[in-house]
């Protein structure tokens, strides 16, 4: 029989896993969005050498798991940046100590992958008309994309980000592996006082659901807010 | 005012553009006309630099380009002297109308907001659509896209508009208001380079007209010249097909 009693119980502790669940996620969203448009742009204008090493990455992040992604960045990193800080002559020494920032690193640079992908889709979408219109009125390059490039294509890009969210979001459980105490840990956690893993499970499933659908409803708001944009 | 010398213009091996000379004084509507795929698009296009062509000088009121060798800055200038009129609008989704009008003034220009808006909603006003301020372009007819596409190139008082096909990609119906507001600037004085098939148009607006052909002028004459009296044997097969085929229209 399910302990209702318990799984109520262990509610408030599975939930504080949530601002380090939502932290890691806007955190690496918010850093990968830059980044990813300038992956995007790079590939697009086929920059020299830039696109070819981009699409090499894109293509490293699309095709391993992010399980692996997450063990190898957090084992080799540190010992990989120690010799190098030793090999110059630096005293400095990471290790694991800061999951959560490992943690962080590793979700930037898996969501730019993806975003990049859909950034580059999506500006590819918007008339070129668009940009020579820019550029007649004197905009420069730059001012053409910044002002009226990209805001459309982050319009088209919308419902693609929606996915990448949650994808992020539902990742991150992945996060406790390197000891990022989130939802999915103090679940675990939670679980473990009474080996009630069924119950604690079930919490961890519906409050994923619960953010996940908060996320979907902010973008259908946006998405229905820049509606207007779209020509018709 | 603009003097074009010896423009060439290749796409991989076809040369779309082969030597144009062309000169247009101020206040002067120049009309230039030709079958499609005659390259008349891409002269107008590479006066504004949407296209680079390969060769050639451009003289435009007091800036001097060769195509060759020109760079950023001397292309951003002889953008902010020009301004172009698309066939297919390219009005900025993104932007309101009187966005759209007071962008070049204000990020291209550096215009203070103020003053940009008071000018743009005076071009707009003059165009017909002073209730369509706030609209966004998927809102407003292709007509009202093409007159704020209009208004967007008059607000920069530039030395030259030119103006691609401009009513190709409007209904019939609409066609009438754009051309009517395209000769009152004529007559104002706005110095104009226009590629049409609107033959009527052309006749009655131009101050001069140049048919181009297989990518070089081969007819250079005020529209009365031309239309009634073609030197060149081109031009009077190109007139005799569009009489032929308005007569082929009315029979249908």
């Amino acid at each position: 029989m399910l302990d209702f009693v318990f799984a109520w119980e262990s509610l408030p502790q599975i939930l504080r896993g949530v601002p380090v669940t939502l932290l890691i996620t806007a955190t690496s969203m918010i850093v990968a969005m830059p980044i990813s448009f300038l992956i995007a742009l790079a590939r697009i204008n086929r920059v020299p050498v830039v696109s070819q090493v981009f699409a090499v990455y894109v293509s490293f992040i699309r095709g391993t798991p992010l399980l692996v992604q997450i063990y190898l960045l957090y084992f080799s990193l540190p010992r990989m940046l120690n010799a190098f800080f030793a090999s110059i002559g630096f005293g400095i020494s990471l290790s694991g100590e800061n999951p959560l920032g490992y943690a962080i690193l590793i979700f930037i640079l898996n969501t730019s992958g993806y975003l990049a992908e859909t950034f580059r889709s999506a500006i590819q979408s918007v008339p070129s008309g668009q940009m020579e219109a820019a550029l007649s009125a004197g905009l420069t390059t730059f001012q053409g994309y910044y002002r009226v490039v990209i805001p459309q294509a982050l319009v088209v890009a919308l419902p693609s980000m929606c996915n990448t969210v949650q994808s992020i979001l539902k990742g991150t459980s992945l996060a406790f592996v390197i000891g990022v105490v989130e939802i999915m840990a103090e679940g675990k956690l939670a679980a473990a006082y009474e080996t009630r893993y069924i119950e604690a499970y079930l919490v961890v499933f519906v409050v994923y659901l619960m953010v996940c659908l908060c996320i979907e409803k902010m973008f259908s708001v946006l998405e229905n807010h820049f509606k207007r944009y779209k020509v018709l | 005012m603009i003097e074009l010398n010896n423009i060439r213009k290749a796409f991989g091996d076809n040369q779309v553009l082969r030597g144009i000379d062309f000169s247009c004084n101020k206040g002067e509507t120049v009309v230039i006309l030709g079958a499609s795929g005659s390259g008349k698009t891409t002269l107008l296009r590479c006066i504004n630099f949407l296209e680079k062509a390969d060769a050639g000088t451009m003289k435009l009121a007091d800036s001097y380009v060769d195509f060759q060798k020109a760079g950023k800055k001397e292309i951003l200038d002889i953008r902010k002297k020009t301004a172009f009129v698309f066939q297919a609008h390219n009005l900025f989704n993104n932007k309101t109308v009187l966005e759209n009008v007071t962008e070049g003034l204000i990020i291209g220009r550096k215009m203070p907001k103020t003053e940009a808006v008071a000018i743009a909603r005076q071009a707009l006003d003059k165009v017909g659509l002073s209730d369509k301020y706030d609209f966004y372009p998927g809102k407003l007819s292709g007509g009202q896209q093409q007159r704020v596409g209009i208004a967007r190139a008059v607000v920069t008082n530039p030395e030259v508009i030119l103006f691609d096909e401009p009513t190709s990609a409007l209904d019939p119906e609409l066609v009438g208001e754009t051309l009517k507001l395209l000769a009152g600037l004529s007559r104002e004085g706005i110095t104009m380079i226009v590629v049409t098939h609107e033959m009527a148009f052309a006749k009655a607006i131009a101050s001069k007209v140049v048919f181009l052909e297989g990518g070089e002028i081969v007819e250079e004459a005020p529209p009365g010249e031309f239309f009634e009296a073609p030197k060149t044997e081109r031009a009077k097969k190109f007139l005799a097909m569009f009489e032929y085929e308005s007569v082929d229209f009315l029979n249908s």
